[in-house]
């Protein structure tokens, strides 16, 4: 067009067109790069996870050492509560032997049961007058 | 009965001062970021202000519009008001130091933050203007894509500690460390969700101040505004105790720093400080945030949700999970818990937006798989007790 014979009678682009021209801002470059803050928080959230770790491996310590230390003290706990019970049996049948002196053939602490197996009392030997809600008349 | 009522009130009191007073500080806040004095005449330095301006509005007359549901009109700010505060029965001041130390604590949170979106809705509804209609919508819009981001963040944080309790979430991060360090990249997340749950700047399109004249909440005045001033109009009551919540699940709540250095007598009075020592450092972050940005569309605003911050979460989610089952045994991970919602849901998804993260979370499932099946054969030759 623009070596044409006839004059332009309008203003054109110069022949191979326009140079390149940036249309984008340039912002200068600041701070860590990518990788650099990936690595950054990738580090630091590993160092994080390192410590929820032992955190998780102490929970469950202290479960397992729970669970062991209840394992142990069973058989123990079971004793004090079976010699409790028998003091309590043996209170009761002396009670139970000073109300029913009068009455002639009375076997104190007799089981309800035909048999001589010892059977447990289903409920605690508890005296009235230990026992929660009493009222003295 | 009546030490529980003095317990109640000596929580809720400060509360209530806290969120009076922090109009004036966000005023005097972005007053000094703008080179302004902010409110300086009533009282000292102005402290008086926020006592003012509640006698002002407790002083006009109420309005009702003549075509408005009346009960629901005065009910709405009171359900907001009641919701926000009854969050806080859960939150602990120090170790063993909350109004009720619940096993569901965190889902109790929430659920009550969901409730107050309802009150959102009557209030919009109730005063038959078609504008705070609108404004109500686009607020239930805004909070409910919001809460999924918060929910799957606190999610996370459930998987990794296996409790709801929000003391046991802390008692974990005292025996280990602030979860600000492992689970580094949820924190921004929950911080911009938190700024749209509680219609912050940069989120703020639901009230727009001059052009929506504060959305769902156009026709109301005098008490009733002061009531949703105080707790939602700008959030305060809620930016209180979502920081507090954020401080709680990020940064330790009460713990304190070094507590070995102190006496267990001082750390009770200590242990209430630290908490309100750090909630007041991510208020002023929220108010930071609101001098510095300028507002986003709404299309932002939901494509930031839905495409950005969601899939994020979701697979920080899996890999979060996957790194607990390849570190340790699954008897700590309550994974039954965390899948049993997904199972029974029905999924209706785009499929555009669907792939480009399906892909994700298949790499991040199968290698959570693989691991898992790792777990299988190193417990056959462990004894875990």
């Amino acid at each position: 067009m623009s070596n044409g014979t006839t004059q332009a009678s309008q203003d054109m682009p110069p022949s191979g067109g326009f140079k390149p021209f940036r249309y984008e801002r340039r912002l200068p470059k600041r701070g860590p790069s990518g990788v650099g803050m990936f690595a950054i928080c990738g580090s630091i959230m590993a160092y994080g996870w390192y410590r929820v770790y032992l955190g998780l491996d102490e929970r469950r310590e202290l479960e397992r050492e729970k669970i062991w230390s209840r394992i142990y003290l069973t058989p123990m706990l079971i004793a004090e509560a079976d010699r409790d019970e028998y003091r309590r049996r043996c209170a009761a049948v002396d009670r139970e032997r000073e109300i029913m002196k009068d009455i002639p053939g009375w076997i104190p602490g007799e089981g309800v049961y035909h048999g001589k197996r010892y059977a447990p009392d289903t409920i605690a030997n508890v005296p009235l007058h230990q026992q929660p809600g009493f009222k003295k008349e | 009965m009546l030490l529980s009522l003095i317990e109640i009130f000596a929580v809720i009191l400060p509360v209530l001062l806290g969120i009076a007073y922090l109009t004036l500080a966000e005023r005097k806040i972005m007053g000094s970021m703008q080179r302004r004095v902010g409110p300086n005449h009533i009282g000292l330095f102005g402290l008086l202000q926020p006592l003012s301006d509640g006698i002002k509005l407790l002083l006009k007359e109420t309005i009702f519009p003549s075509q408005s549901d009346k009960i629901f009109f005065i009910s709405a700010p009171l359900i907001i008001f009641t919701v926000n505060l009854l969050g806080w029965a859960t939150i602990p001041f120090g170790e063993g130091n909350s109004i009720s130390d619940m096993e569901l604590g965190i889902i109790y949170l929430l659920a009550m933050s969901s409730i107050s979106v309802v009150g959102i809705i009557l209030a919009g509804w109730s005063g038959n203007s078609k504008y705070s209609l609108m404004g109500s919508l686009r607020t239930t819009a805004q909070l409910i894509s919001y809460e999924l981001v918060i929910g799957l963040t606190i999610l996370t944080i459930i998987g990794v500690v296996g409790s709801y309790n929000l003391n046991e979430i802390i008692l974990f991060q005292k025996h280990s460390i602030i979860f600000l360090l492992p689970l580094l990249p949820l924190f921004p997340i929950l911080f911009i969700s938190a700024l749209a749950e509680t219609n912050r700047v940069p989120f703020d399109l639901v009230e727009s101040e001059s052009e929506l004249v504060s959305g769902a909440f156009t026709e109301y005045s005098s008490f009733s505004f002061a009531l949703i001033f105080l707790v939602d109009k700008l959030e305060y009551g809620a930016m209180i105790s979502m920081c507090t919540l954020i401080n709680i699940l990020f940064l330790g709540g009460y713990l304190v720093p070094f507590s070995y250095l102190f006496s267990d007598f001082l750390l009770i009075f200590l242990e209430p400080l630290f908490l309100g020592l750090k909630t007041c450092l991510l208020l002023f972050i929220f108010i930071w945030v609101r001098a510095t940005l300028p507002r986003v569309k709404f299309n932002q605003l939901i494509n930031l949700n839905w495409k950005c911050l969601l899939p994020i979460t979701l697979g920080l989610f899996m890999l979060v999970i996957s790194l607990l089952i390849l570190i340790f045994p699954i008897d700590n991970i309550n994974i039954q818990y965390l899948f049993l919602p997904f199972i029974f849901k029905n999924f209706k998804i785009n499929k555009k937006f669907f792939n480009k993260f399906l892909i994700l979370i298949l790499i991040l499932g199968f290698l959570s798989f693989f691991i898992y099946f790792i777990y299988i054969s190193n417990i056959l030759t462990k004894n875990i007790i």
